[in-house]
């Protein structure tokens, strides 16, 4: 929709300044979030900026030993961030691994600093979802509706905008939920059970989505099963705890 | 919130069964998807790349669809950009290690043959350089920025775009990516 912007004779990309913008707001909710939970606002930004980063350089080193061989003769190149060459999965997994052991020592209680966390995430990728209806590579499939954008002459659904949609639907349901939180990780819970229901539903309409075999969409199915987690959570609190303080999520 | 196991495992079953009939039925044909995506022409990821004909540096023609049944790269450079001219070395490499496999083509932006020439007669480059002169190639392909550089598969559908200058890890990458596609 719009790939870059023109400042002069600079061309900013939109969607690199989304995300930044998105990571910027996302560790600026965590401490509006951990203070109205009344947890260790240091720490949990702490945790929240240690994850993000460490997310970053493993997902660039990742990629620098996949590639051996062409960073060998350019050292320099492997930390020069503007040419690209990130392993995504690699920053996922060493991101929300730093942020568990940091919380471990920390003594950071799991449930309650995910409530705090819960809508950092949200807002993390909602700027994703952004990022990519401005200039990302995702497209939604035909439709002929009133709220279609047209693409190179083609109508199509605003997939992206659908994420975002849910992605306020689990940040309204944080909202609700955090007057009569029941237990600790209530609200964490309670957002991704709507935003992985949103997710499930709304990615049916990508064009592009990345498949398994037999042509299933990997994100439905990952959303399915992070929304069935959610439940089976959500009634392990429900059925045993009356108060916050009482009850945990695997504390 | 139900506060009964009864009615959380109700909802949980519901879930189960909505959800798992939602994804069969979003279930898609990739060939159909593809089918349907490739009679459109667009400078964008999963169109069909925008055809062209113009003449190359060393005379001949050069027409965008000729290529197909091969992938290939399509970079938009210019001698005065220094980036662009910090890649070079990079698709020359990958067009001598994928001789054969995939098509490395430079498109020069906007300038005349008579600059170009010694320009690449310089630096050795080996692959094709069709001279966009006019510009209107780079308009078609809505290229805002130099360098920029397109991933195209065997069957003419842009499969990646990369703004900016490029590394040759990351140019390695892609064009594996292109070869497995």
């Amino acid at each position: 929709m719009l790939p870059s912007i023109s400042i002069g004779p600079l061309v900013l990309p939109t969607a690199s300044l989304v995300t930044i913008l998105g990571i910027w707001l996302a560790l600026a909710t965590t401490e509006k979030t951990a203070a109205h939970l009344r947890l260790d606002v240091p720490f949990t930004y702490n945790l929240a900026t240690v994850a993000l980063a460490s997310g970053f350089i493993a997902s660039r080193l990742a990629f620098v030993v996949a590639h051996w061989s062409a960073y060998r003769q350019n050292l320099l190149g492997i930390i020069w961030p503007l040419t690209g060459g990130y392993d995504l999965w690699a920053g996922l997994i060493a991101g929300f691994a730093v942020a568990f052991f940091y919380g471990r020592a920390r003594q950071l209680p799991l449930g309650a600093t995910l409530d705090a966390l819960a809508p950092a995430i949200l807002v993390g990728l909602m700027a994703v979802s952004l990022a990519d209806f401005l200039g990302g590579p995702g497209y939604g499939v035909e439709a002929d509706i009133p709220w279609s954008i047209s693409l190179f002459g083609i109508k199509r659904h605003p997939v992206q905008l659908y994420e975002l949609i849910a992605g306020i639907a689990a940040l309204l349901s944080w909202l609700a939920s955090s007057h009569g939180r029941s237990f600790s990780g209530h609200l964490f819970l309670t957002s991704a059970a709507v935003y992985s229901s949103g997710r499930l539903f709304v990615d049916a309409y990508r064009a592009n989505a990345a498949l398994i075999a037999n042509g299933y969409h990997i994100v439905q199915i990952l959303s399915l099963a992070a929304l069935l987690g959610a439940l089976f959570l959500l009634m392990r609190g429900f059925t045993s705890s009356v108060s916050p303080e009482s009850a945990n999520i695997s504390e | 919130m139900p506060r009964s196991r009864f009615t959380w495992t109700l909802v949980i079953l519901g879930a189960l069964l909505l959800g798992t009939t939602w994804i069969f039925l979003s279930q898609e044909s990739v060939y159909e998807l593809n089918l349907i995506d490739n009679m459109v022409e667009a400078p964008a990821v999963g169109y069909q790349a925008p055809d062209f004909t113009v003449p190359t540096m060393t005379g001949e023609t050069f027409t965008l669809s000729d290529q197909r049944g091969r992938p290939l790269v399509l970079n938009f450079w210019a001698t005065w950009c220094p980036p662009c001219r910090a890649e070079i070395p990079f698709f020359q490499a990958a067009s001598r290690k994928y001789n054969g496999q995939v098509t490395v083509v430079g498109v020069d932006d906007g300038e005349p043959i008579e600059l170009v020439a010694p320009f690449a007669s310089r630096l050795d480059i080996a692959y094709v350089i069709p001279m966009d002169e006019d510009g209107a190639v780079s308009k078609e392909y809505r290229v805002h920025s130099l360098p920029s550089t397109f991933f195209i598969d065997e069957g003419g559908v842009i499969r990646y775009i990369h703004i900016g200058v490029i590394n040759r890890a990351v140019l390695e990458d892609k064009i594996a990516q292109l070869l497995e596609s």
